[in-house]
Order: structure tokens, then sequence, then C-alpha cells
């Protein structure tokens, strides 16, 4: 009992408190400095608070659901009558070769930061992120809708990656630098404790189909890591069911054996008194998981078996032995078991920003945003344009849209509206907002993204109108001296 | 600045309120969600690869009471069924009974004389006496020259009132030992008592032969007497009796005469085989029927049978005669050559073909079995027999000419049918591509109607190569003696369409009706095909299958 109640507690807290470590549509907050994400993002970009404290289970709440392109809407739909229906045709239409749906989240637990000097500002950070993506083929709903009908050709079932599960906490500690009155630079270094991993090294499943025959091949490699137990797969033949083995007793010896770092380091470069053009690097670093591995294999590897057709069913086996014998040499040859494996090292989801902040306006904010996602079988791009009304430090509203180039699943979305809203209120600052994918309308969407947060901030720096002072400043010594 | 702000607010608050008006909840009123119907589709390009024989429709080697033979001819091998069933008939041994014979011998009146010393009567310097024991006359005017003997007593009794030591001598040239050819010799001790001397002497026959001279048996005897004093008148009396005569063999003329024999004999394998179907309608005709009578005997009795009635029975208890020639109704029964030698003899008669159509439920015949017809010397043993078995032989060389046939069976998928699933049901429409190359010699066409529960067709369920041609194969290349030279090659495909599928949830029985043919050669004429067992169709199918399933997971 008390191993279910750990692991239920367990895997409760991964999927609450986590951070999306590929959350396209926070992007809106890389311009909003009263929030702790633009700080995040760019540890250049000096926070607006002379001294935040982030409080735990409030001051960061950031969910993300995503799919690679299809909709709600293009799986049910709904008919003059009101009436819904399935239409998987139309839901086989809408997805490319490869497909996914991604939930993501994080939770801040805990963090502040301050200014040392006029020039310094120092920050620590704790979060827990959390990510994970199942992608399915569409050869599977092309089946179901009766569009694709395997005559020579190869059904692939899944392919390289059915599973990737991510979560870990991070600790961080910033450090961000003045160097002069154009130029900020940062830097954040990150000490992290892996919690849970499924890496899908190769989940291959594939039916193809020839005069000769039907054959199936299969190839799993998926690489598990958990700090609480353990999977174990007795494979398809045996009666036995898939167990997760709870360890309760060996997570403290093995909380510290998920160790990981990562670095986030960026700059900022005022072009005049309106512009600044910034870069960044975000989590740039790895996990090293050895906390009870287990690999998912294939007891044979690239194992495939032939169905060539029914055979002798008048002599000797009769159709149900053939059957039999069929399903026999098909376990045989897909087989999968689990195995203890061996350490591995993943690398944490990379982000580049690079960021154009136009101050056109006294109130008024043009900015632009490329952000590149990068990862072992990735390589995504999105440019998004905002508008942002921002009201000393007391009100910021910015609303804009963001163009999603993702060559990994040669999918392009070019509207994914976002809004963002950021209230000071003294002590207390607030922010909320989100992005939606693909359409207003929710049966439409392809993605969702909310974020929530309250933290308490004291102080301002406005990086414009600081700047100019202490450029003033930094121009007066000399004329003092 | 305030109103600004509060400007703003509101403006946040309309955009909000527009984002929530793009929330339908009729979208995810999942309470009236409607069944969905999707068509996953199926396609297997070889969904089963086989090889059908003619042995997996018929085991032509375990057909009851049939034994399958390979045969060869000028046009090569053939099979060929036999048929088989035998009669014995046990001809009848003489039974010989021979009557005692009694001989008084002349008196010795040699009373007032005396002697001492052997006195022989006759004298040694004469001729033994002789006297004959007439062998009985047999019956159907039997003869017999000579018996070899395994039983049988010879009893030869002396009575007189010799009142000395005395013996009788008694010889016979007709019975002799088996084993040296020996003449039969025995001497007869008369015992004294009161004034009386009388002897008797039994000799088992088993190891003695007769050679009977014109039916009789002829006895030599001697007295003997040790005299020692006065002699008197003696009188001598013999009785020579023959008991009990068995023998392994009688030869000699055995006479003349019949023995009649009949038998109604069932033929399962037209009763009961579902070869059977295939004689019925002329549909089928054969090339040729043989029948084979073989005989075999141990006597030495030349015979012939005479066939009065040979012919089978059809359903409707008709007889059929199977003999047309009349000179075939005679059969030679040859006699064993020798004592313990068989005598067999074989003779084949081609019977009219045409009775295989009936088709015959029941073989009958009646005959009779003459006994030397020539009245000539022969032999007779003491088992004798004759067994006659008859070879119904049929090469299976045959011809196939629209042979229609149907088979019924009851349909699993009927939608009247007490079952939770009907598999027809998840069935849209389907198509199967068979690949065939056709080693066997005779063409099929198909078709594959539902019957009502009135066993009435109510239409197709299957179409053959879209409905142009019912001809699924055809049969392979033969060459003019009926030999498969090339296999046939043909694609086809077998489709059912929603009506089809239809047509068969309503029908409670099908109706698969084959139409056979037996190849042509290149000039056009159907030969007698040779089928084989190793004959075969090797059949590659692949199947198009639209589902036709019906889903909603938020209704129970």
């Amino acid at each position: 009992m008390k191993k279910i109640l750990l692991s239920i507690v367990f895997f409760i807290s991964i999927l609450l408190f986590n951070n999306s470590v590929k959350a396209q549509y926070l992007d809106i907050t890389y311009f909003m400095r009263n929030t702790p994400f633009s700080y995040k993002m760019n540890p250049a970009q000096m926070p607006t608070s002379s001294f935040y404290v982030n409080l735990p289970a409030l001051s960061g709440i950031n969910l993300d659901f995503k799919t690679s392109g299809f909709s709600y809407n293009d799986l049910i739909k709904r008919r003059n009558d009101d009436s819904l229906y399935f239409d998987f045709k139309g839901f086989y239409n809408s997805l490319s070769n490869s497909n996914y749906i991604k939930l993501n989240g994080n939770f801040e637990l805990f963090g502040f930061g301050f200014n040392v000097g006029k020039k310094n500002y120092i920050s620590l950070g704790v979060d827990m992120n959390f990510d994970s993506r199942l992608r399915f083929s569409r050869d599977l709903f092309g089946f179901l809708s009766g569009e694709k009908t395997f005559s020579n050709e190869t059904i692939n079932v899944s392919d390289k990656e059915i599973l990737s599960v991510n979560s870990y906490l991070s600790t961080s500690i910033g450090y961000t630098r003045v160097v002069n009155k154009k130029l900020n630079v940062g830097l954040r270094a990150k000490f992290i404790l892996g919690l849970a991993n499924i890496t899908t090294e190769e989940s291959k499943l594939q039916i193809s189909q020839n005069d000769e025959g039907i054959t199936a091949q299969s190839n799993f490699l998926i690489r598990t890591s958990s700090l609480i137990g353990s999977f174990k797969l007795p494979g398809l033949n045996s009666s036995d069911s898939v167990e997760f083995d709870i360890n309760s007793d060996s997570i403290i010896s093995n909380i510290m054996k998920n160790k990981g770092f990562g670095v986030d380091f960026g700059a900022t470069y005022k072009l005049n008194d309106k512009m600044i053009l910034s870069l960044s690097v975000q989590d740039l670093g790895f996990i090293n998981w050895t906390a009870n591995t287990t690999d998912i294999v294939s007891k044979n590897p690239n194992g495939k078996y032939t169905f060539t057709g029914f055979e002798n069913m008048s002599a000797d086996s009769s159709f149900s032995q053939q059957i039999d014998q069929i399903v026999d040499s098909i376990t045989q040859a897909l087989d999968i078991k689990s195995q203890r494996g061996e350490s591995y090292t993943t690398m944490l989801p990379t982000k580049i920003y690079v960021g154009y902040d136009w101050n056109f306006s006294k109130r008024h904010h043009l900015n632009l945003l490329y952000k590149a996602s990068l990862g072992s079988n990735y390589f995504d791009n999105y440019l998004s344009v905002f508008y942002s009304l921002q009201l000393e430090r007391y009100l910021n509203i910015s609303l804009g849209n963001t163009f999603a180039f993702e060559n990994s699943f040669n999918n392009s979305k070019l509207f994914n509206p976002s809004i963002a809203f950021n209230a000071n209120l003294l002590v207390f600052n607030i922010y909320f907002g989100g992005s939606l994918n693909s359409s207003y309308n929710v049966t439409k969407m392809t993605g969702l993204n909310f974020f929530f947060g309250i933290n308490t901030s004291f102080g301002y720096n406005n990086a414009f109108k600081d700047n100019k002072t202490e450029a003033k400043e930094e121009t007066q010594i000399p004329e003092k001296e | 600045m305030k109103k600004k702000i509060i400007f703003y607010l509101v403006c946040v608050l309309f955009l909000g309120i527009g984002f929530l008006s793009c929330v339908d909840e009729k979208d995810f009123d999942f309470d009236r969600m409607a069944q969905t119907t999707i068509n996953p589709n199926i396609h297997i390009n070889k969904l089963v690869s086989e090889e059908i024989s003619l042995n997996d429709f018929f085991n032509l080697d375990s057909i009851d009471g049939v034994v399958l033979t390979i045969q060869n001819d000028q046009g090569g091998e053939y099979l060929e069924f036999t048929y088989s069933f035998d009669t014995s008939v046990v001809p009848s041994i003489p039974i010989i009974n021979v009557n005692p014979t009694n001989i008084t011998l002349p008196a010795l009146n040699l009373e007032g004389t005396s002697y001492t010393g052997d006195l022989y009567f006759p004298t040694l310097n004469q001729s033994m006496f002789n006297t004959e024991v007439d062998f009985p006359d047999l019956e159907h005017g039997q003869k017999i020259d000579s018996l070899y003997l395994r039983g049988g007593e010879l009893q030869i009794n002396v009575n007189s009132n010799i009142d000395y030591s005395s013996y009788m001598i008694i010889t016979c040239d007709e019975i002799r030992r088996k084993d040296n050819n020996a003449s039969f010799n025995d001497t007869i001790y008369l015992s004294q008592s009161k004034r009386k001397g009388s002897g008797i002497n039994s000799t088992e026959l088993s190891n003695y032969k007769i050679n009977l001279s014109n039916n009789k048996i002829n006895f030599k005897y001697r007295l003997y007497i040790s005299a020692n004093g006065a002699l008197h008148n003696y009188n001598v009396a013999l009785n020579i009796a023959i008991n009990n005569i068995e023998f392994d063999a009688a030869f000699g003329k055995m006479g003349k005469f019949n023995v009649d024999f009949s038998d109604n004999i069932d033929i399962d394998f037209f009763k009961e085989s579902s070869i059977s179907r295939f004689f019925e309608g002329e549909k089928f005709s054969l090339e040729k029927l043989f029948i084979d009578f073989k005989t075999e005997t141990n006597n030495g009795i030349p015979s012939v049978i005479n066939i009065n009635e040979f012919g089978v029975y059809d359903k409707n208890n008709v007889f059929h005669n199977a003999i047309v020639n009349n000179t075939d109704r005679v059969i030679v029964v040859n006699p064993a050559p020798s004592l313990n030698s068989i005598g067999t003899g074989t003779e084949s008669i081609q019977f009219n073909v045409n009775l295989l159509n009936l088709p015959p439920q029941k073989l009958s015949f009646d005959a009779s079995l003459v006994l030397n017809p020539d009245d000539v010397n022969c032999f007779v043993v003491n088992d004798p027999y004759v067994k006659v078995q008859a070879d119904i032989r049929i090469p299976f060389k045959g011809k196939l000419n629209d042979m229609d046939y149907d088979v019924e069976f009851y349909n699993d998928l009927y939608e009247g049918k007490n079952s939770e699933d009907n598999y027809a049901d998840y069935i849209k429409d389907a198509t199967i591509y068979l690949d065939m190359t056709n080693y066997f010699p005779v063409s099929i066409g198909a078709e594959l109607y539902g019957m009502d529960t009135n066993g009435n067709e109510i239409g197709k369920i299957l179409n053959f190569n879209n409905g142009t041609d019912d001809v699924i194969i055809s049969g392979a290349n033969v060459d003019n003696y009926g030999n498969v030279i090339s296999p046939s090659l043909k694609k086809t495909t077998i489709s059912a369409n929603s009506t089809n599928i239809s047509v068969l949830k309503k029908s409670k029985k099908l109706r698969l009706k084959l139409k056979l043919n037996t190849s042509a050669t290149s000039d056009g004429t159907k030969p007698y095909i040779r089928f084989k067992k190793e004959s075969k169709i090797i059949i590659n199918a692949g199947v198009n299958l639209n589902t036709n399933i019906t889903i909603n997971p938020f209704n129970n």
C-alpha cells in the first residue's frame, strides 16, 4: 500500500509540477520582464524588479498541450442536427507521416533574485519540469478509415520514437551583468536531478507486403530510468502482466543518481534608445540516468516473421493449428523483454532565442522573436511577432502571433495567437496568459498553452529608461573628474 | 492614466469573452454521439498457398473394399480400382462302405489219420487259396481305381475246430503300404479252447493304399497246423471286413454332376461412397469395365462354371444383366494337376461399363459348377473345394461432360441464426484473388447461391470473374491418351458486393454448384482421362476485404 501511494504521489507530482522544456508559445513572455519566464529564457534580461521572490506553488504554472497539427475537429465532427460522429477519413487526411501528442508542464517551486549594485543581478531558483510525447503512425488511421489498403507497401505501426517522457528537478543560480550601457550578459548554471525518463532509441514495428507474403518486423530499444522503481516485462508469451516494481527504500539512495548539468546564457544589446537586440541559449546540458535503469528491448533485434499464406489446411494441420503456429512464430519473432540497462545520457531540449524589442512609442513595443528548438531528432523554428503595451511597471499587455515551422514533423502552422497579461500591484506581481494553435475555435485548435503566476517583487528596472540613466551616470563620471 | 488602464482592462475582458465564444458545448456533447461506420480495408496478397490433390477430395486409398493399383498400357500408367468378391463351392466326396465277406474253406476230412509235423493247407507246393471282396458301386457313376487311405480298418476273423496249434497266413496285393508299396501280409494265430481254435486280427489302414482290380480286392490265404498225432475232420471259416474307410484321395472316374450356387452382394463402394455421385446422371463415363473370374481348386476333377445370371440391381431394385456375350457365361476351372497341388485359372470378361452409371447397388449371380463334364479319369480329395473370385476392375480413365456437382451446407452467417455476433455484418464487400496452376485435367466452374428457409434460391453470393465467366480454372492440357502434359494457369477473381452480402445474411443454407469437365486435346476431342492421385491444383489466394464496422464508444 505504501508503495502504491508513493508511486501515485510520484506520478501526480510529475504530471502537475513540471516545466515545459519545449513549450513554444510561452514565447510571448520573452519580452515581459516583469515575469519570471522572461528571465528564464534569457539570463541577460535583467528582471524589472530589484528584488523578487517566487512563492511556492504560485509563482509559475505553465501547462502546454500540443499536437503535431491535428485537432479535435479533425476526428470528431458535428452534423447539422448537432449529432457528433467520428471522421476517421478526415482525421487521416489531417495527419502527417509522423504525429504526436505532447503534454508539457512546469512548476516553479521556489526562487528569488536581487540586484547587487546597479550592474549585477543574482538569482536562485528551483523548478520541476515534465515533458512527454507520444508518437503514432498515420497509417493506423488510414487503415481504420479504409483510405489505406496496404497492398505492396509498408505499414509503419510505429517508427523511431513511440514514447518520450522526461521529468527532472532543476536548481539554478543565475548571474546577470551590465557590461556597459549597451550590453548585458547573463549566465545561469543548473544542477539537475532526474526523476523519471523514458527514451525511445528505436521503436520500429513495420508490416510490409509483397507478392510473397506479409512480413512483420520489429526492433525496440526503450531506455527507462526512475527513482522509485523499474519496469518488468515478462514477454508477450507470458501470462504475467506488465509490472512496475516499486522500491521505496531506495528512493533516498537513488535521488542523487540521475545527475545532470545545464547552462543558460545570453546577451542583450541596445542598438539605440528604442531598440534592444537579444540572444540567448537555454537548457544546454544533459542528464545522466543511472537509477533503476531498465531497457525494454526486442528479444530478437530486427526479428521478422513472414506470413506466406495458409498451407496444407486439409492435411496434417488444421486451420486453427496453423493460426496457433503463426501466433507463436510472431510472438517469438517480435517478442520484447525488460532487462537491466546501462546508464545513459539524454540531452536537455535546448532553445536558442534571438529577440528584437522596438519601443516605437512611449508605451508601445513591437517585438520580434526567433526561436530554434534543438533536440536529438528535431530542429524546429518559430518566428513570433508581438505587440506590447507597457505602462511602466504596472501593466503589460502583449499579444501577437507565432509562425511555427516544425521541420521534424514537416508541420507548418502560421496561426498561433498568444496573449499575455501582467499587472504589478505594488508588491504583488500577477501574470497570466496563453496561446492557441491554429484556431480560436477550441475544436480546431492544435495546441493550447496556459501560464499563471504570482510573485512578490520590489523596485523597478526599466530596460530602456534605466540604461539611459545609467548611461548618463556613466558619461557624467568623467565630466566630474 | 487610470482611465487608460481601465480601458485596456476592458479590452482584455472583451478579448477573453471572445475566446469563450469560441467554445460550443455542443461540440462536446458526447451523449449525441452518433454511430460511426468505418470501412477498414484488409488486403492480403497471399492469404492461402495451398496444393489440393485428388486425394484431398477422395481418399482413394481407403475406399472400403476397394483396392487401388497402378496399371500400365500403351498409353502409360493409370489407376485401377478393383472390387472383389468370392464364393466357394464344396463338392461332395464319395462315401465308401465295403460289405464284409464270409468265406468257408473246404472241409479238411482227416478223421482217422495221424500225423506228426507241419501241415499246410493248401500245401506249400500249391498256390494259396484266393477270395475276393467286392468294392461297392458309388453314386453318379463314380468308379474308383485306387484310394489313398487316411483311415479305416481291415478286420480278419478266423474260426475253426482245429485242436492243434495253427495259424492262417493272409496276403493281399491290392492293399499295399504307402511307404514301400509292400503288399498286405498278415498271420492270424488260432488259439485253442475246448477243442476249438480261433483268431482275429485288425489292421489300421491309414498307412495303406488300395488299388482295386475290377472293383474287387483279392485276398490269398494258407492254413498251417502243427500236428502231433491223430487228426480229425476240420472246418475253417474266414471273415474279412473293411470298415470306416477314409481317404486322402480317390482316383478313378469321379462321375459327372452339378453343384449350384448363387449370391447377392451389396456394393458398398457405390452405395455409400461420395464417389458414387459422380457416376449418376451419365455425366461421368468410364472407358472400360472388366470382371476377372479367378478359380482355384484342390480337386483333380476338371470342371466348368456355367453362369446362369450375372448382373446388378439399381436403386429401384431392377436387375440389369452384365453379360452381353453368352460365350462369356462358361468359365473353365482348371483341376489340380496332382495330389496336394492347386489348380488355378483366370478368365477376364469385359462387361457393360454403363452399368456403373446406374449406379449399381447390389451384385447378383447364379451359377452351376459342372464337375467332370467329360467323365474322365481324375481324382477327388477328401476336403475338395472350388473357389471362385470375381474381381471387378475399373480402370480410372474417364470423361466428365458438364457434370453438375451440388453441395449444400448450412450458412453460419445467416442472420436468423441465434448468434450474438454475425461476422457478415462486418463485411462490406470482398474480393478474393485466385492465382491457380491446375495439374488436374478437369475444368471447374462454380456458382454459389443462397437459399431461404424453404430451400429456394434467393440469389448469388459470389461473382466469378466479374460475372463474365463462372469457370474458375480450365483443366490441365492432355494428350490423346488422357495424360496430363502441362498445367493450365489462370487468375480468377471472386467478388461479393453489398448485394451479395445481403443475400448471404438472408440465406439459411448455401448451395455450391460445380460444373466439371475433363480436358480436351488440342483438336477438341475429349480422351478418357487418366486420373492420378497426385493430380493437384496449386492455389495462391489473396483477399481484399472492405469491412463495415459501426462504432460508438460513448453508447453502451
